[in-house]
């Protein structure tokens, strides 16, 4: 992960270099041409992706923001402008404070209950163990599954005459069952379990990664010092580790903030709320297009859009700025700036 | 709470189908739709009907139903075939072989005659005596306070909200549009 983010902006530092080099060398008439080549093919390669940029991500995004100044059905353009009286009423509904919580929830909880699991997790599979690559794949397959099918199948499950309560009973557990989706008290906690069975697979691929990206000198150097496993991987491996937790974490907090899917599939489109497990974005769509108040919808979604753009900027800002810092070449750390 | 209501074995009719559950709140599809839920895929014999009881106190008429008696339009400059097709859809033995087939209450009310099963057949004597039918309350309402109301609801069954919190949560979706 880590790779694919050095080599980019040390790929254009390079050719810049070598575009220099062949500038000099060259007389003017073909430098003039040299330039307007260099300038139609940086268009004609990043035209297409600029106007799908603009077309399918910037353009909604403004619409979104006009549409959320309007109350408005769907029909027809939007006629009744009402301000910022969207947002007033998406802050007082006890519902999307809910929501937000919830996702606050999420996103703490995913960090603490993946985070060492899967650091834990990847030390394991870097050992030399037998079926070591028959235990990574099946920690991965729940991240290859689609969510439709892991939220149908987990729901069949916990429901309160689902396996798992007869399961309980049969093993003589009967005083464990319990309704595990619908149960306001622990439904949350049912869902944090199923998101961390299904993202760990990612994550501890992505520390694995992380790992066989460490020296094997430092691990010798150490071995020979006399380190014992643990202190190895405490001041060598964790460290070295970090950039790749905190690229995980970054990803796992936007999973977070955008949940959506596993949540509308097993508590479906109306007690998601009742349940405790509401999301924005279930929110989002619960009162904006189920409802028909599309005018609202436009501003929920543009309230998503602010809290996830400010928790993404922020983080990039403070804590992924020492990896580019510092896994970068101090020229093109400044380029990125 | 999460439990389907028509869906397989496990879903409220379901259950009802499999003397899993002694009754639940339905409308006048429930014949059919518990027929295909039993084990043998045939018509639940010990399916019974009541009306909704009075509350003690409430100022309803107890013999009122609630129910779908909505229908089908014709858009204003819809040819007169659309309104051939409604009339053919609604003729005698149309809905004769309709409700026979899904086990359900006619829309033409020559066509009683063919309700045979008997817990039909006492929501068809309430339903022919009630002092007024109206429309579903949430279907009512329109999606927006309608989802609401029907939100409210499911709030209080599950313990996590009072009548009033009902009135509240229908004024804050209307606020939305």
């Amino acid at each position: 992960m880590s790779e694919t983010v050095n080599a980019l902006p040390q790929r254009s530092s390079g050719s810049l270099s070598l575009r220099g080099g062949a500038a000099k060398a060259s007389p003017r008439g073909d430098r003039a041409r040299a330039q307007w080549r260099k300038r139609a093919e940086i268009a004609i390669l990043s035209g297409p992706a600029i106007i799908m940029f603009l077309a399918f991500v910037i353009f909604p995004v403004f619409m979104a923001a006009y549409y959320g100044f309007f109350r408005w059905k769907g029909f027809g353009p939007p006629t009744n402008f009402i301000g910022f009286q969207n947002y007033v009423t998406i802050f007082t509904d006890q519902n999307f404070l809910d929501a937000l919580r919830h996702n606050g929830f999420i996103l703490v909880m995913s960090l603490v209950m993946q985070g060492p699991a899967a650091v834990a997790f990847a030390l394991l599979l870097n050992q030399n163990i037998k079926g070591r690559s028959l235990i990574r794949v099946l920690i991965f397959v729940p991240y290859v599954i689609s969510e439709v099918i892991v939220g149908t199948g987990w729901s069949l499950m916990l429901q309160y005459q689902g396996a798992l309560n007869d399961l309980l009973t049969n093993m003589g557990l009967g005083w464990m069952a319990t309704d595990w989706i619908a149960d306001p008290n622990i439904a949350i906690w049912t869902l944090m379990v199923i998101i961390s069975w299904k993202y760990i697979g990612f994550a501890v691929i992505l520390m694995l990664a992380g790992m066989q990206g460490i020296p094997d000198e430092l691990y010798e150097a150490a071995a020979i010092d006399g380190a014992s496993y643990w202190k190895i991987q405490r001041w060598i491996t964790l460290p070295l580790l970090g950039p790749t937790i905190r690229v995980w974490a970054f990803l796992s907090i936007i999973g977070s903030l955008q949940l959506f899917d596993l949540v509308y599939i097993i508590w479906g489109q109306y007690v998601a709320s009742t349940a405790g497990t509401s999301t924005m974005a279930t929110y989002m769509v619960r009162e904006g297009r189920l409802a028909g108040n599309y005018g609202y919808g436009n501003a929920v979604a543009v309230v998503i859009f602010v809290i996830s753009l400010v928790i993404a900027l922020t983080y990039q800002r403070f804590v992924l700025r020492r990896d580019t810092a510092g896994a970068l070449t101090e020229k093109a750390t400044k380029e990125d700036r | 709470m999460t439990t389907s209501a028509q869906q397989g074995a496990g879903s409220s009719a379901g259950q009802l189908a499999n003397h899993k559950a002694a009754m639940e709140l339905m409308g006048a599809w429930e014949p059919g739709v518990v027929a295909s839920l039993t084990p043998n895929g045939k018509s639940l014999p010990d399916l019974g009907w009541f009306p909704f009881p009075a509350v003690t106190g409430g100022a309803g008429d107890p013999s009122a139903m609630m129910g779908g008696s909505d229908g089908f339009a014709c858009r204003k400059n819809a040819p007169a075939a659309c309104v051939d097709f409604l009339n053919f859809a609604a003729s005698k033995t149309n809905q004769e072989g309709y409700a026979k087939a899904f086990q359900t209450l006619p829309a033409n009310q020559q066509s009683q005659d063919v309700v045979t099963d008997p817990a039909l057949k006492d929501v068809l004597a309430s339903y022919n005596k009630a002092s007024y039918v109206m429309l579903w309350l949430d279907t009512m309402y329109g999606q927006n306070v309608g989802n609401a109301l029907n939100g409210g609801v499911v709030n209080m069954l599950a313990g996590k909200g009072s009548p009033a919190d009902i009135v509240s949560a229908v004024k804050t979706a209307a606020a939305k549009g």
